[in-house]
């Protein structure tokens, strides 16, 4: 008997949760979200994917193209090191992060193995920009076009200054 | 008005999306109930059940126009059923992500646990189990899901699905056990 009670107490809930919501509704007080607000939001979001990966080959390119900079040796990996725009590698895994969170959004990242997803997007971002390092395509950005400043400073900057000191120009703050 | 009991979800989903709002009475008639019971699994609270039921209802209307009207109405009402569970269980600490049974992974118990007989069984310990291992299990059992809609639903790879499922089995038997002595 207290089964049946219950059901009856459950059936009645319900049905006042249907008016509520539907009550809700023809008063305004609830409404749709346009259809624009959810293309838009895929729109964004997969610009926001793609952004990320270029910025990320970008960054991880420059890392390639200072390596290559300052060649073998370990006193100059040393040196390297204590010059290297840790910001640029920062950023780097910043952008991976956010553009993995991005995957997230699609069904493809629980359909399939989710980190073999990831391990191939982030090896795919790496061989990107070993591609543009290879071919000396940064090299060319850093001669010709709207980087070569940006390259050239980087490149100064990694040269014999410390981490952390910018340079303008040829003078040094 | 008798016209749309014949629709599909999703084609009702539409109706109410371009013709008439009214018709949204009709996607919470099909599934007041089954969202109830499986809201009560995780919550294990009538009123908090109610409340996510509720708040599902609300979040499917607004988003209504977010929905895919190719993919299957049913796993993405009840993906919100399970946002909004998960909700109420993380702000109660209720959730115990981490169940402190151990089992045999080994164990092959399959053929052990005929349905009906889970079914029958299964209230009392379905509680006890952790929350990752029951949602699967009720919407295997209960809602008669397959793996792939419960992929859907909980966003999960559906081998890790099978294996939840499997993993739940035993663990559910060890609990029954436990219980009866």
């Amino acid at each position: 008997m207290p089964r049946i009670k219950k059901m009856i107490k459950n059936k009645k809930n319900l049905d006042r949760l249907q008016e509520d919501v539907m009550k809700r509704i023809r008063e305004g007080k609830i409404k749709m979200k346009p259809k624009w607000y959810f293309v838009v939001g895929s729109f964004m979001a997969f610009i926001g994917l793609v952004g990320l990966s270029i910025l990320a080959i970008f960054l991880i390119n420059i890392v390639f193209f200072l390596f290559r900079k300052r060649g073998p040796g370990i006193v100059r990996l040393e040196m390297m090191f204590s010059t290297f725009p840790w910001w640029v590698v920062f950023l780097a895994i910043v952008s991976i992060l956010v553009a993995v969170l991005l995957l997230k959004r699609y069904d493809f990242s629980y359909k399939k193995n989710f980190w073999l997803v990831v391990l191939i997007f982030i090896a795919s971002i790496f061989l990107a920009a070993w591609v543009i390092d290879y071919f000396g395509i940064n090299e060319t950005w850093s001669r010709h076009g709207p980087m070569r400043r940006f390259y050239q400073q980087i490149e100064r900057n990694n040269e014999d200054r410390p981490f952390g000191q910018m340079c303008r120009g040829r003078r040094c703050r | 008005m008798e016209g749309i009991k014949n629709l599909s979800d999703e084609e009702l989903v539409d109706y109410v999306r371009k013709k008439d709002k009214e018709s949204y009475a009709e996607v919470i008639r099909r599934y007041k109930d089954k969202l109830l019971r499986y809201a009560l699994y995780l919550t294990e609270d009538e009123d908090k059940a109610e409340d996510v039921v509720q708040e599902s209802f609300i979040k499917a209307y607004v988003n209504l126009n977010g929905f895919d009207t190719r993919k299957k109405f049913s796993n993405w009402i009840y993906r919100i059923a399970h946002n909004e569970a998960m909700n109420v269980l993380n702000e109660k600490k209720q959730a115990v992500l981490n169940g402190d049974v151990d089992f045999d992974s080994g164990v092959d118990l399959e053929n052990e646990l005929v349905e009906k007989e889970l079914k029958d069984k299964a209230r009392y310990c379905l509680k006890r189990l952790p929350v990752i291992y029951r949602e699967p299990l009720i919407l295997y059992f209960f809602d008669e899901k397959s793996y792939e809609e419960i992929s859907d639903v909980l966003r999960i790879p559906v081998g890790t699905v099978g294996t939840r499922i499997n993993r739940a089995k035993v663990l559910m038997r060890k609990i029954c056990q436990e219980s009866k002595r």
